[in-house]
């Protein structure tokens, strides 16, 4: 399902424009562990979004709720969406809050409501297995919160987990905001081969701290949140690029952007895969796309088409040492965590 | 575009046996547990769209290393499936319930030899399962220190605080192994589940089925990575 949300406000003032859209795959029709992603624009002057990809091997354990009997981590998605959402609504309006107040005041509501639905819900489903893999309600969750400046955007970056943020731009192409929260840390590159088990997971039971960080971004830029589902399945970084601007290219609308990267990721994502994308300062379709037209047929002539042509190890690996300095340019090196 | 990565997964199983003679009224089900059970984790893993590259199953048979003898342990190599699928299920059927003397049996001598064997590990995404039946408890590792028999098995550890950190240890790959319990409530099965990682336990009476919802469980504990 595929969801369109645009501003009306700023359109007068192109720097401002903001539009988001964002779709949920999932894997095996209404059993997907990946909530609804956030996509809301308070007016011209914020906006927020975020995804959150239920654990499914440590939920796995079966909980009530309204949809009925599901996992853990389909329950904990969406407890977890619906919590920030909350917060997000109520704190979006106070602009000079440090992404540290953020994270441990948002840490504080996720692991409250958490417990509450646990107690309210965990014990439907009982089980007789036993299990230290087990967690009550996991989730991963990855949010931006962006506010529109003049010729920049001020983004906040809210995170737990292997969920990540990015921005895409004309001029750098994408780039990695957030720093994965795994065992067995690695480059996004080494993370494709790897199936490393995340090191800080939000649940009812166990201790979780959200990371906070901001960054100013030069606009008009794209920033979007996805879960690996959609980052997880591609060849190289290079190529999850290229399919967000080959789908860009091809469509004339937000709406058809992401249903064309929807279908794209479905073909090939072997889980769930949510994205959101928040477009700042194209009031126009058609520009935003324009914009991108030098971008893509770079990407095709440095990486794309090379590896299609000589595609191997090692080519791989070239290239990626190529292309992985800008697109890390971004990560944090220094990350405020609040722990529970 | 090539967009495609390579995510076959190479899975290898190890069905662990108790063959004592108490397990005579449950063997024929628990059998047919660990026959079924490797068509179950394909099309668990096949629902989620994982492409499994290569499955191998392998049995360990065990009795009572303190009074079965040669019988104590019997061990299979691994069967490469669908290919062999003929041959793995004969020796399954074959497994013949004898022996055992008192109820502890010699199940943690087993658990030690299966994380001994020679696990494929050349495969970025893999799954190294063991999968365990029995109802009864086991012999403390200590009890090796005094009278220990002669056929009992070269290297294995002498303590379960030994065997603990053999689990743990990078012999296995963390991401990549999960140890499924059919136990009784009772030393060490209990202990394990407690602190073992990655490790589930179905306290029952061998050869008892798990209810519909914790076998999907199961699976689910399984095919998934930790992370997701």
């Amino acid at each position: 399902m595929t969801t369109t949300t645009t501003s009306s406000a700023g359109a007068r003032m192109d720097r401002r424009a903001l539009a988001a859209c964002s779709f949920n795959e999932a894997k095996i029709p209404d059993k997907g562990e990946d909530a609804d992603p956030l996509a809301h624009i308070e007016d011209d002057k914020v906006a927020f979004l975020g995804v959150f990809d239920g654990l499914g091997g440590s939920g796995c354990l079966r909980c009530g709720g309204a949809d009925g009997v599901h996992t853990s981590a389909y329950y904990g998605a969406r407890v977890a969406r619906a919590s920030t959402e909350a917060f997000l609504r109520r704190t979006a309006a106070f602009a000079d809050v440090t992404p540290d107040a953020l994270a441990a005041v948002l840490t504080e509501h996720l692991a409250e409501d958490l417990r509450a639905y646990d107690a309210r819900w965990g014990a439907v489903a009982s089980s007789a297995l036993r299990s230290t893999l087990f967690r009550r309600l996991p989730t991963t969750a990855a949010v931006a919160i962006v506010r529109p400046r003049r010729d920049t955007a001020r983004v906040q970056l809210l995170w737990a987990g292997d969920s990540r943020c990015y921005t895409l731009s004309p001029s750098r192409g994408l780039q990695q905001l957030t720093v994965d929260h795994l065992r067995s840390p690695g480059d996004a590159f080494a993370s494709l081969a790897g199936d490393s088990s995340i090191s800080n997971c939000i649940s009812a039971d166990e201790a979780f701290h959200i990371a906070g960080v901001e960054v100013e971004l030069p606009t008009p830029c794209v920033v979007l949140a996805a879960t690996d589902g959609c980052f997880g399945y591609v060849l190289t970084p290079m190529h999850f690029e290229a399919l967000l601007l080959d789908a860009l290219m091809n469509t004339r609308s937000i709406a058809r952007w992401l249903e064309d990267v929807r279908r794209r990721i479905a073909a090939i994502a072997a889980d769930d895969a949510s994205l959101t994308a928040l477009t700042v300062g194209w009031s126009r379709h058609g520009a935003l796309r324009r914009a991108f037209v030098e971008r893509a047929r770079f990407l095709n002539e440095t990486y794309i088409a090379p590896l299609a042509a000589v595609d191997g190890a090692a080519a791989r690996v070239e290239l990626w040492r190529h292309y992985a300095p800008t697109y890390e340019a971004l990560l944090p090196t220094e990350v405020v965590c609040t722990t529970r | 575009m090539q967009e495609l990565q390579q995510q076959a997964y190479g899975v290898d199983i190890l069905q662990i046996m108790d063959a004592t003679s108490s397990m005579a009224p449950v063997i024929d089900v628990a059998k047919q547990q660990a026959i079924g059970f490797y068509p179950k984790l394909l099309a668990a893993l096949g629902a989620k769209g994982k492409t499994v590259g290569r499955v191998r199953v392998g049995v360990l048979v065990y009795r009572d290393v303190y009074c079965d003898g040669d019988r104590a342990f019997e061990q299979s190599a691994f069967f490469e499936l669908p290919a062999q699928q003929a041959e793995y299920e004969a020796y399954v059927r074959q497994i013949e319930p004898l022996g055992g003397g008192d109820e502890p049996e010699s199940g943690l001598e087993a658990v030690g030899i299966a994380l001994k064997a020679p696990w494929a590990t050349n495969i970025a995404k893999q799954r190294h399962i063991v999968v365990l039946h029995t109802d009864a408890s086991a012999h403390p590792l200590e009890k090796a220190q005094g009278a220990r028999p002669a056929n009992y098995p070269a290297g294995l550890p002498t303590s379960f605080s030994g065997l603990t950190d053999l689990w743990s240890s990078q012999n296995l790959n963390r991401e990549s192994k999960r140890l499924l319990l059919f136990a009784p409530d009772a030393y060490p099965w209990t202990d394990i589940a407690t602190h073992w990682e990655n490790t589930v336990h179905y306290p029952s009476r061998a050869g008892e089925g798990l209810s519909e919802v914790d076998a999907e469980t199961m699976l689910d504990a399984i095919v998934h990575s930790i992370k997701n």
